[in-house]
């Protein structure tokens, strides 16, 4: 899996720009699907047929990380920008940036702009051009951009990269379709986009499957940063089970289903109540006539940061959690 | 008014936390038996009864009221046997401290917010908001035994029998929506079936309290004509504001005019009152009622909706206090309604379902 956990974060993939990081994926699982598709959104469904065709499962992982778009460009060649989803100006300020056409630049804030008054307003992208003119030439106004990826290894099993929001949760699914055996049901491996700017493409999505069940694969936070709220969820301890986040409560169908499971195969799990943040869970329970949804949470410090941390084990923990579901349904005996 | 009070009752005592509501599924079943036709429920926490009038293409009439309360989920358990909660639903923090609550664990668990008396309390200390996080469940156990009785994840919700005070007012939690639940289903029991032009649909819906989720994907499947959503809206008070000055407890069902309600279908409801001499006061909403109505109206191709409200004091505390009669006057007004189904939506509308 670290193979396509590397490929996934190397292409750029901000909120609505997601065409690059589709197409990657659907090379890699459609030696393994009985159908591939890209909806008008741009989802990525991805269906393999199950044992029984009685009940649909759909899993979802978003494609789209938080980024920036080009407002204006000055006289100076500098360029304005502003956000696409949920930017921490701090976290992003003095980082390398990189556009969808691979042009690169720093992303800078005003000299002089005291710590506590950095946003995204005060900041600026330093592409190298000497003026407006040569500005142009590499880069145009509504232009996306997002933090350069650079993959960092700390200590033994962890990792720090931008994006493990959700690329980890892409890496996933695609392991999990290249390597199950037939699935419980029929199983949409769903790699949805908008994810970051109000769960948009799930929401069509779902509507579209109608599926029974509905799992998402997204990151927590932790409990065991310096300064966290306190929360029970911990690095290294294992596949986190939603109980909640902002945006649903998940259903006690789903929740008792990955409980279950995990028990029987022994995979470390651990619960997760998030006070604040949302993810494509809400979108899939609600769209339509409503499924039973819930999620499998992937620990992260540092979430919306470019040094997103993640343990490899909780990965590992994941992926059996998420095959355990995919192979043997969620239905608790 | 013993036996309504005992009714009201059994239905506020339900465990129906947000998100939780199907752990209330077999008692809904048990005090609704043979009352409906169909019995449905829904992965999003609904439970559905449905009357047919036996004529063919007859409209349906949804009538609303959510089953779910608000209440928290157990987020850790702490040394010493406490528990910490977050919140689902619209908590005020406000009220918590040294209330009574069920913990929903593998058995239910009777328990108390912690609280700081005065004599622990540092200078200043009582000026302060509470916030959750100040706040632990004290239940008695130890944190060994508590851990093989409650996990993570773990509904909690008020404790507060139902009791009756002066003036046929009773107290007690949860009445946000119960009250009107038990409205809808007296009207039910008392309806002239004869007389029924339209099927009707029961929809005790989950969820309401965190984003109208079960009315929301119920009303997709069940695909009704029209709807009347009930809800609790707030009652005058001391210290109220000003436009609440007519809504007091006693004064009948508030039928509310909304930017997002039917305004031609509202009228109808309003008539009926009128016409059955049904005490009934009405409101002037908001664009948004803050009910599911909102959503009920644009549910698939969109559905005439309207609002009908009991009036109720002290919101989402366990201490909400209803009048009984504004119950039975409500179930009165419905049955009113379903025995004569206003003719200008009688037909059912060109199926897009």
């Amino acid at each position: 899996m670290k193979d396509l956990m590397k490929k996934y974060l190397n292409t750029f993939s901000v909120s609505g720009r997601e065409g690059l990081l589709a197409e990657k994926i659907a090379n890699d699982l459609r030696p393994f699907a009985d159908s591939v598709d890209t909806d008008t959104m741009g989802n990525l469904i991805v269906l393999k047929k199950g044992k029984s065709s009685e009940k649909k499962l759909m899993l979802a992982a978003h494609m789209d990380e938080i980024g920036f778009v080009v407002t204006y460009i000055e006289e100076s060649g500098f360029l304005r920008v502003s956000n696409i989803g949920g930017i921490n100006a701090v976290a992003s300020a003095y980082h390398k940036v990189i556009f969808e056409n691979g042009t690169v630049g720093v992303l800078v804030v005003e000299s002089g702009t005291a710590f506590g008054d950095v946003a995204v307003k005060k900041m600026y992208v330093d592409i190298g051009a000497k003026n407006k003119k040569e500005a142009e030439r590499k880069v145009k106004i509504g232009d996306c951009l997002s933090v350069a990826p650079e993959l960092i290894k700390l200590g033994s099993n962890r990792y720090a990269a931008k994006a493990f929001d959700d690329r980890l949760a892409c890496a996933l699914l695609a392991e999990v379709a290249r390597t199950c055996e037939k699935p419980a049901y029929d199983t949409y491996f769903v790699f949805t986009v908008q994810e970051e700017v109000g769960c948009r493409g799930s929401k069509p999505a779902a509507y579209a499957i109608a599926p029974d069940y509905a799992i998402a694969v997204d990151v927590t936070n932790t409990g065991d940063m310096i300064g966290a709220q306190p929360m029970a969820v911990k690095l290294g301890g294992g596949a986190a089970i939603k109980i909640k986040d902002a945006s649903v409560l998940c259903s006690k169908v789903v929740i008792d289903g990955l409980t279950a499971l995990a028990e029987e195969d022994k995979i470390p799990y651990q619960y997760e109540v998030l006070v604040a943040g949302g993810t494509d869970t809400s979108s899939m329970q609600t769209a339509g006539a409503g499924s039973f949804a819930g999620a499998i949470s992937i620990p992260t410090r540092y979430v919306h940061s470019p040094v997103e941390v993640v343990d490899y084990k909780d990965l590992e923990a994941c992926v059996s959690l998420l095959k355990a579901a995919v192979e043997r349904g969620l239905e608790t005996k | 008014m013993n036996e309504t009070f005992a009714r009201i009752a059994r239905l506020t005592a339900l465990a129906a936390i947000s998100g939780r509501e199907n752990a209330c599924f077999a008692q809904l079943r048990e005090q609704t038996e043979g009352l409906f036709d169909e019995y449905i429920t829904t992965p999003t926490g609904s439970f559905a009864g449905i009357i047919r009038c036996g004529k063919a293409d007859a409209p349906l009439l949804l009538l609303d009221a959510h089953i779910d309360e608000i209440g928290f989920v157990v987020t850790e358990i702490c040394d010493g046997g406490f528990l910490r909660a977050a919140a689902v639903g619209g908590i005020d923090t406000r009220v918590l401290s040294a209330s009574e609550v069920t913990v929903y664990g593998k058995e239910a668990i009777r328990g108390v917010f912690t609280s700081k008396p005065p004599h622990l309390q540092e200078a200043g200390e009582s000026r302060k908001k509470i916030e959750l996080r100040d706040l632990y469940i004290d239940t008695g156990y130890d944190k060994e035994a508590l851990s093989k009785l409650v996990t993570i994840g773990d509904a909690v919700g008020f404790y507060a029998p139902a009791q009756l005070l002066a003036n046929g007012l009773v107290t007690s939690k949860a009445f946000d929506d119960r009250i009107c639940a038990y409205a809808i289903l007296r009207a039910v029991e008392a309806v002239d079936r004869s007389r029924l032009t339209t099927d009707i649909c029961v929809l005790l819906s989950g969820g309401e309290e965190i984003g109208y989720v079960g009315a929301r994907t119920a009303a997709f499947a069940l695909c009704p004509d029209v709807a009347i959503a009930l809800d609790v809206t707030n009652a005058y008070m001391p210290d109220g504001p000003r436009h609440k000055k007519d809504v007091r407890l006693g004064s009948g069902p508030v039928i509310s005019y909304s930017a997002t309600t039917s305004r031609a279908f509202t009228q109808t409801i309003v008539d009926t009152a009128k016409a059955q001499g049904v005490p009934y006061s009405v409101a002037g909403e908001p664009g948004a009622t803050g009910t599911n109505a909102h959503v009920l109206q644009i549910t698939r191709g969109g559905v005439p909706t309207a609002l009908v409200s009991i009036p109720l004091r002290y919101m989402h505390t366990c201490a909400e206090v209803i009048s009984a009669d504004d119950a039975e006057n409500t179930a009165a007004l419905l049955r009113a309604f379903m025995e004569n189904f206003p003719a200008a939506y009688a037909e059912k509308e060109a199926a897009i379902c």
